[in-house]
């Protein structure tokens, strides 16, 4: 008996890892959704993670529905960070998926917050880590310590997280910007950048502002958001001077807004996006891999 | 704080009977009793994914987007019927027994704020799927 591995026991422990995926399955699948706003890129992030799990040691995993949650979350906060990107490419505006409830009991069953359209759209414009610590925390109850955990942070970070994405919630959707006022910022925000003005460009931002970039250049390494004016401001004014050296700059057009696309000696190095909104500037996106973009039509001004 | 939850002052009955009312109001065809039941500052955003033709940049007034809406019904007719989208009530548009569009909305004060139309297909894949 003892020791020896029997066809049977390996029936049943496929058994067990198939029965231990398939009940949290409808969970990992709601985290992912909520994360990414897509219906494909969630089913695909819990095959993954089916992989992974089968492919685990999984006689010293103790608390299996974590682990997975765990896999699933930090797979999405990964895709989230390059889907930014490509929303911002996306041809006229990027929507979620929209699911029918009525039709997935699967993911209204636990808990049906965090679901709404008009959440999604707003989880979309925070960080991939607010967003999994929000949805965590709001739609899975799962305890901080465990969020702190999946997302690689601490207690109190963590709580950070959370309540910065719930006031992001609570504050009424702000109307974007009209395009000459979007196009105004634009072009100030370009003076006071390559100038290295940190006064200037703190009046341009919205006090929650956010500066990403998609992680293609070395230069920016910035593959963490920035948040907040003065961090932002900063930031910018620091890498004024040879950035902006020697840049041709040419204004485009990116998910039917202007921005900027900026080159030396004919060679593209970055495109610049922003969303703005009555409160300012909200966002700055660095793409930084403009090779992977679609090709982008002149403004004529 | 001025602010409030994007929709906690709206119960998900009162986001019902709005969306069962701008059904009947869009079968009308008649954009006057469309713009009713919008806010003033109402925005139409549509995502097309570069596949299907959608005005990159968004329909904003209530004038606009009723006119919007009765235009896009005159020429593509479509069966409407009110299901819960996201956990709340929203339009899904047949055309030929397939589902053409999903419009979720956002209703603020008895007031339509948002209208967001997928038509993109690939977005729409899983409601047209056969069920297993």
């Amino acid at each position: 008996m003892g020791g020896r591995v029997t066809g049977e026991d390996i029936d049943d422990n496929m058994q067990r890892t198939t029965e231990t995926f398939t009940s949290v399955r409808p969970r990992l699948f709601g985290i992912a959704y909520r994360m990414l706003g897509s219906v494909s890129e969630a089913e695909d992030i819990v095959q993954e993670t089916w992989v992974r799990w089968q492919g685990a040691d999984r006689d010293a995993v103790e608390n299996a529905p974590a682990f997975l949650a765990t896999i699933t979350t930090r797979l999405s906060m990964n895709l989230a960070q390059s889907a930014r990107a490509r929303h911002e490419t996306y041809v006229g505006p990027w929507l979620p998926d929209p699911i029918d409830t009525s039709a997935n009991p699967e993911l209204g069953a636990e808990r049906g917050e965090a679901l709404e359209y008009a959440v999604l759209l707003l989880l979309e414009k925070l960080t991939p880590a607010e967003r999994a610590a929000y949805v965590l925390r709001e739609a899975f109850d799962y305890p901080y310590p465990l969020i702190a955990d999946i997302v690689q942070s601490s207690e109190p970070a963590t709580r950070k997280l959370v309540s910065r994405a719930r006031k992001h919630l609570t504050v009424e959707r702000r109307r974007p910007a009209p395009a000459p006022e979007h196009r105004r910022l634009l072009a100030a925000f370009l003076t006071a950048a390559q100038s290295g003005d940190v006064v200037s460009l703190e009046k341009l931002f919205a006090a929650d502002v956010v500066s990403y970039s998609d992680g293609g250049g070395v230069k920016l390494a910035a593959r963490i958001p920035i948040i907040g004016r003065e961090r932002v401001a900063k930031f910018i004014a620091a890498f004024s001077s040879h950035f902006w050296t020697d840049a041709d700059l040419r204004w485009v057009e990116a998910n039917g807004h202007p921005a900027v696309e900026l080159s030396r000696d004919g060679v593209v190095y970055t495109i610049l996006t922003m969303t703005t909104s009555e409160a300012g500037i909200d966002q700055l996106l660095w793409l930084m891999n403009p090779a992977k973009l679609r090709p982008m039509a002149t403004v004529s001004l | 704080m001025t602010g409030h939850h994007c929709s906690s002052k709206t119960t998900p009955y009162q986001h019902g009977a709005v969306v069962h009312a701008l059904r009947a109001a869009a079968e009308t065809g008649d954009a006057a009793v469309i713009s009713a039941l919008l806010d003033p500052a109402v925005e139409m955003l549509t995502d097309g994914g570069g596949l299907v033709a959608a005005n990159p940049h968004g329909v904003r007034g209530a004038q606009a987007v009723a006119r919007r809406i009765c235009d896009v019904l005159d020429r593509q007719p479509a069966e409407i019927s009110v299901r819960e989208i996201n956990g709340q009530a929203g339009l899904v548009l047949r055309r030929g027994g397939s589902v053409s569009a999903v419009v979720c909305v956002n209703v603020r004060h008895r007031r339509v704020t948002d209208l967001w139309v997928v038509l993109n297909p690939e977005k729409l894949r899983h409601w047209n799927a056969p069920h297993d």
